[in-house]
């Protein structure tokens, strides 16, 4: 078998493009380049810079740092950026003079300043930073002392990613780019994320996330004086904020009730009155952490917002008057991120897909035409090609569930494969057009992979989202089924060799489909939800999503949350079963992994656990290199142990 | 006004004595005393040597900080013991010779050895030390390296205060003294504790731990081969043996079914058949992990064993052939260890008691006459004085449940007190005649505090022992609260100001009293277990702890795993509420904590979550300095908030 995608390869050799900022005058794009260096076996992020005229691409910033955020300054000469290195104060904050290269550091800090932003005068860097408050002055620990006794009061005290929080917070730093000297403008122990300038440069718009992101509001600070005025519902979220450009209205995407599925709301901060503009459309709005694209005022009536319809990617012009929304494109393609010049005709946005693009894409916003400045992934598909892939939806009860089928390259429909459903998590995540480099490694190994989005999936408005409240394992794992009953009906799916993966939600669903068929020869289940009442006293979230989500607290709903835990129905599998799990996972805590575990090794059920030290919930995508490449590693050897064996490979 | 026992100072205090042993001759005993280094940071341990009557201290050891468990060779001339010093390889075994100069290092290892027998011949010394199959060569890990990836298909892959071993195991090595060469002997995937060589040399007993240490079998190993063969229930639980003076038996502790009370029994080497001696004995057989004390044969036909009856530590000896027990002694102290000279007339142990004395002593045999050889505690106690106590009981369902009332130094019966309920581990555990650090400062601060023997403590027989199992928070709490009403009642307790303090399964039954009642102004809850179902597939022993404690799984018994967890419960909390865990508490893991602090806060009750970071299960006793100090004061605001003795 050619063409393999190694895991190692996978990578090690597939940039990761992102954080486009096209220049104010339009002719030039800054972008970060992330590859994993195979020397030091770490991430190497750099600063490069695409020329229109010349569509030639140039590397600005030098190994040493991994490199973040670039800024454009107002007048265009300049790029703010984030430079990470190694030991103390090892985050700096850099301007540089983008002709010359000429570099200097404005500040240092011991934590990675996020969403640098220039104000309108270009005096100012506002940006959001962890601030311990009670050691603000960020002095060093002394490493050989016994650690910290941890003690707190508040229900958010600890978040995936970070670890033990308390009152460690994000807030707003205000930067003199002329002098170095910084300012703390904000100091309530609750997040404050994304800052944006209003034009007149007297306020900043800020998200203010609480229940550890689950929850949102946003704050309009006033420069002067620190005070803030915070809009939006208590228990509903509210995602990114933009001024418009005269400065009275802000673009919001929210919702009353904390999603999943947002609307457009216009706030006017003369009557603090918000209201709605775009209600309840079936796309689903970029949001502000998963794929940060921000909403672009095109003037003081026309927001443009990129957002994804049934997996696929695509802008829209909002009219916040007249509430109406004009496609200006929708594209089989995964787009995030948005960035316009000073003239507002086109919009710049980083790319990947399925079939092999890596790179960043110009869409003209008049025409809605699209073009793809470069292809980062051309040297890796050239030696290994990308899977082939065809849509195969299926209608259940009178809606139609979305799915994908990725095939080998070399696919051919006379032979007999094993197929993987691979679940996404959430439940209210998605499948989309965007690369998925699980499927890419295991298609390219002989697997057909089939990704679907049953109900609770987003991209399908917000009913389609909700379905699946109080009904986890319910509607949503009928649909899987049915889905993949269509397909393996197929010729060419040989029904004996069939598994199932997930990870977090999807792991949710694979350890529920062990208590509920045995039809999977083999399963590989990641950072898993098991025990739903464990899961709400023990994850970050779980105090506000388990709530959420099943109706009550478990001593509301303690049997309907029973009745849906895997746990309850784990005594009833026989599937070979690789449990992969983060040991510093915080969403989805190790807890579950290990009761998952232990219960099967009790009923008797073949089983591994693996555990990746360190490990958080994203570490499959964004945790160590080798850890990532491990647990590639073995999902392929689980898999192959139970489908590929037979077939003489 | 008489100062009382400040968090600090019972931290770092109080010097601890520990593995006493008597020489061959029977005339010099070594011990190791643990205290605060001269920066007061860390503990420091020494080997020390007196006269067998206490007389002519002096240190042995000056090296290193952390020399422990030494041991005679057979003729009595020198002293091997475990020590640590810098380097890739730190944990050494060294040699003392008595007759002067600097001890030796024998071997080394990148982890601790531990259990050191002198072969009879005095050529060998046989230890354990922990193996790991994938670091053989015990290379020290790279910091900088990425952590390795864990994988395990094995139910026991964590222990905790080890943390993750997936294979990692104490295995048995031989090593010649003379030629300082080892060989490992044992490489099998179980552990080994406490060998002991037969008569002749040829054989090692060694008792097998398994599923987290909380069941053991016992194995006989060949020395030539490594050839094992193993006995003992497979779910039991076995003590540590000792071979008749001709070889031909081993004389043991063991309990068939993990219900924590032991009998005796005498294992036939040549027919492989284990024989009960005595059963149903009153009191708890010492000789499990937490309590060396080997038996010891006196005669062919006499063994002299040690044990814990209702809180007294005793001396006992058992006739072989009759199954004849005659009690030795039983004293108000906690004392451990069964350690002899050739002629067996005397025996040396460590004690504490919460008479206000701690240290060394000895008992003969013949009389039952025990000579305590110093207090360690006199310099100690004399800046802050020991709490006053009295022993109190009531009679409830055919049980008397006895309990200690800990009383600040200058009690004044006309005063009136606030009184915290303290309630042990286990739930097969036993409180004492021990002098207590936590109830000696929670006294001495100004509260009342009530240490309980409900049942399902030890001590008290196996009726009593087992009378929990399937019955956690329902009997065994009425007896807490009976023995509470009627201290509650004297006058000079105020009812209105009680708390109540737990650790480990004293954390389940806190966790479980705030869901019973409102009595209690605060808790103060340390390593609960909260959920018996996460339990069951969290803690390193859950699985098997909860099958003998609760009955089957969650999924075949899930009404009664229910019916015992405090979270059942949780919603009907209104009492404000410290809980404190460790970090890296393997045995209730930090799961429990969190689920019962997001509980209570989402209730809206006052509480507060201590995390202390790297923290094993006893950490509290075995933590860092600081942390430990910190546990305390924390528990003494906590108390003095709500009951505001100390304000």
């Amino acid at each position: 078998m050619s063409h393999i995608i190694t895991a190692d390869r996978a990578v090690y050799d597939l940039p990761v493009i992102g954080s486009p900022r096209v220049s104010p005058d339009g002719k030039t794009v800054a972008f970060i380049r992330t590859v994993v260096d195979r020397a030091s076996g770490k991430y190497d992020a750099q600063i490069w810079l695409y020329t229109f005229d010349t569509a030639t691409r140039r590397q600005l910033t030098q190994p040493g740092s991994t490199h973040s955020e670039p800024a454009w300054s107002p007048g265009g000469e300049e790029l703010a950026f984030v430079a990470s290195g190694e030991g103390d104060h090892s985050h700096a904050i850099c301007r540089m003079v983008v002709a010359s290269g000429e570099t200097s550091v404005l500040t240092r800090g011991e934590k990675k300043p996020a969403s640098l932003t220039w104000s309108p005068d270009g005096e100012t860097l506002a940006y959001s930073v962890l601030i311990d408050p009670a050691n603000p002055d960020e002095t060093p620990v002394d490493k050989d002392a016994p650690k910290a006794v941890r003690v707190t009061r508040r229900i958010d005290y600890k978040q995936d990613g970070f670890g033990y929080l308390d009152n460690v917070r994000n807030q707003i730093v205000l930067l003199q780019v002329g002098t170095g000297e910084r300012r703390h403008l904000t100091k309530d122990s609750v997040d404050h994320l994304l800052p944006a300038w209003s034009p007149d440069g007297n306020s900043i718009v800020v998200q203010l996330p609480n229940r550890n992101g689950m929850l949102s509001r946003c704050g309009v600070i006033d420069v002067a004086t620190g005070a803030i005025e915070t809009y939006g519902a208590a228990d509903g979220e509210v995602d990114v904020a933009f001024f418009s450009p005269d400065g009275s209205r802000l673009f919001v995407s929210a919702d009353e009730h904390g999603g999943p599925h947002l609307s457009g709301y216009v706030i006017d901060l003369r009557t603090g009155a918000m209201t709605m503009v775009l209600n309840d459309p079936e796309f689903l709005i970029d949001s502000a952490t998963a794929s940060p694209a921000s909403p672009v005022w095109l003037n003081d009536s026309t927001v443009l917002i990129s957002a994804t319809l049934h997996g696929e990617s695509g802008l829209w012009k909002v009219d916040v008057d007249g509430c109406n929304v004009t496609q200006v494109g929708l594209w089989q393609a995964g787009h995030g991120e948005l960035s316009l010049p000073d003239d507002l005709t086109f919009a710049i946005q980083s790319t990947n897909t399925l079939g092999g693009t890596v790179g960043l894409v110009r869409i003209d916003l008049a025409t809605g035409e699209k073009s793809l400045l470069f292809n980062d992934a051309e040297d890796f598909y050239a030696k290994t090609p990308a899977a082939l892939w065809e849509k195969c939806p299926v209608e259940r009860d009178g809606v139609i569930v979305d799915a994908w089928l990725i095939k080998p390259a070399d696919f051919d429909d006379s032979g007999s494969y094993p197929l993987i459903i691979n679940i996404h998590g959430g439940p209210h995540g998605s499948f989309g057009f965007a690369t998925n480099l699980h499927a890419e490694i295991m298609s390219s190994r002989g697997y057909l992979v089939l990704l679907v989005n049953p109900r609770g999936s987003t991209t399908y408005g917000s009913a389609y989202a909700n379905a699946v409240k109080h009904d986890w394992g319910g509607t949503d794992w009928a649909d899987l089924e049915a889905v993949l009953d269509s397909v393996v009906a197929r010729p060419y799916v040989d029904p004996d060799r069939t598994g199932a993966y997930g990870y977090s939600y999807g792991g949710y669903m694979t350890s529920w489909i062990l208590g509920q068929t045995d039809r999977f020869k083999a399963v590989v289940c990641g950072a898993p939800v098991f025990d739903l009442e464990s899961f709400f006293g023990t994850s970050d979230i779980g105090h506000v999503f388990g709530t959420e989500q099943h109706g009550g607290t478990p001593w509301d709903v303690r049997e309907a949350m029973f009745e849906r835990s895997p746990s309850s129905h784990i005594h009833k599998a026989t599937t070979p079963t690789l449990i992969v799990h983060g040991e510093a996972d915080e969403r989805c805590p190790i807890g579950q992994g290990e009761q998952m575990f232990i219960s099967l090794l009790k009923v008797g059920c073949e089983t591994e656990f693996v555990r990746y030290p360190g490990g958080y919930h994203g570490f499959t995508r964004l945790g160590e290199p080798v850890h990532r490449i491990d647990y590639y590693d073995r999902t392929i050897a689980w898999f192959d142990r139970f489908l590929m064996a037979d077939a003489g490979r | 006004m008489v100062t009382p026992i400040s968090p600090e100072r019972a931290v770092k205090g109080i010097p601890t004595i520990s593995s006493a042993a008597i020489n061959p001759q029977g005339t010099a005993i070594v011990f190791v005393r643990t205290k605060a280094d001269a920066d007061g940071k860390k503990p420091e341990s020494q080997i020390w040597l007196c006269d067998v009557d206490g007389g002519n201290q002096r240190q042995l050891t000056q090296a290193g900080k952390a020399n422990a468990e030494p041991v005679w060779s057979p003729d009595g001339s020198a002293i091997a013991f475990v020590t640590t010093r810098e380097g890739d390889q730190p944990n050494a075994i060294a040699l003392l010779s008595l007759g002067g100069g600097e001890s030796k290092l024998l071997t080394n290892h990148l982890l601790r050895p531990g259990d050191l027998q002198w072969s009879p011949d005095g050529s060998i010394i046989a230890y354990t030390v922990p193996v790991d199959p994938d670091n053989p060569e015990e290379k020290p890990r790279d910091p900088d390296a990425d952590a390795p990836v864990r994988i395990t298909s094995r139910a026991d892959y964590k222990q905790d205060g080890l943390g993750y071993i997936n294979d990692v195991r104490n295995q048995i090595f031989l090593l010649d003294v003379a030629t300082e060469e080892r060989r490992q002997l044992t490489s099998a995937k179980h552990g080994h504790l406490r060998s002991r060589w037969s008569p002749d040399g040829k054989t090692l007993y060694s008792v097998i731990p398994n599923r987290g240490g909380i069941t053991s079998r016992f194995a006989l190993i060949d020395v030539e081969s490594g050839d094992t063969e193993l006995f003992g229930a497979e779910e039991g639980a076995i003590g540590l043996g000792s071979w008749s003076p001709d070889g031909s038996t081993i004389f043991l502790s063991g309990d068939e079914n993990t219900d924590f009370h032991s009998d005796y029994y005498l294992f036939d080497v040549a027919t492989k058949s284990m024989n009960s001696i005595v059963r149903d004995v009153e009191f708890t057989a010492h000789g499990f992990v937490f309590f060396p004390g080997a038996p010891v044969w006196l005669s062919d036909t006499s063994v002299l064993v040690t044990g814990s009856s209702r809180g007294k530590s005793g001396l006992w000896t058992i006739g072989v052939t009759t199954g004849s027990l005659d009690e030795v002694g039983l004293w108000e102290a906690s004392s451990v260890g069964t350690s002899t000279s050739n002629n067996r007339d005397i025996v040396v142990q460590t004690t504490n008691s919460n008479h206000g004395y701690a240290g060394i002593a000895t008992i003969t045999i013949a009389t039952g006459e025990r000579t305590v050889l110093w207090n360690e505690l006199e310099e100690f106690l004399t800046e802050s004085p020991v709490a006053l106590w009295e022993l109190v009981s009531v009679e409830r369902n055919g049980f008397t449940i006895e309990g200690w009332l800990y009383k600040p130094a200058d009690f004044d019966e006309t005063k009136t007190y606030p009184i915290v309920l303290d309630i042990h581990g286990g739930p097969q555990g036993a409180y004492g005649y021990d002098f207590n650090i936590f109830a000696q400062v929670s006294a001495t601060n100004g509260y009342l505090t009530l240490l309980s023997n409900p049942r399902g403590s030890t001590d008290y027989g196996r009726a009593f022992a087992t009378a929990a199992i399937g019955d956690w928070g329902v009997e065994d709490w009425a007896d807490l609260e009976a023995i509470l009403d009627s201290v509650v009642a004297r006058p000079y307790v105020d009812a209105a100001l009680s708390g109540v303090y737990g650790y480990s399964y004293g954390g389940y039954m806190t966790s479980w009293a705030i869901g019973q009642t409102n009595r209690f102004k605060a808790a103060v809850c340390g390593a609960p277990v909260f959920n018996l179902i996460s339990m069951y597939g969290s803690s390193d022993l859950g699985y098997h702890f909860l099958k003998h404690q609760i009955g089957g799984t969650p999924w075949t018994n899930f009404e009664d795993y229910i019916k015992h967890s405090p979270s059942t419960y949780v919603h009907n909390v209104t009492t404000p509420t410290l809980i404190v865990c460790g970090e890296a508490d393997d045995r209730c893991p930090i799961g429990q904590a969190e689920e019962m602090f997001t509980s209570l806060l989402a209730l809206g009750v006052e509480s507060e979550f201590a995390r202390y970071p790297g923290g094993a299960h006893p950490f509290i006793a075995t933590g860092p300095y600081t942390h430990r100090i910190d546990f305390l004061e924390r528990y003494l605001a906590w108390f003095g908030k709500y009951l505001g003795a100390n304000t």
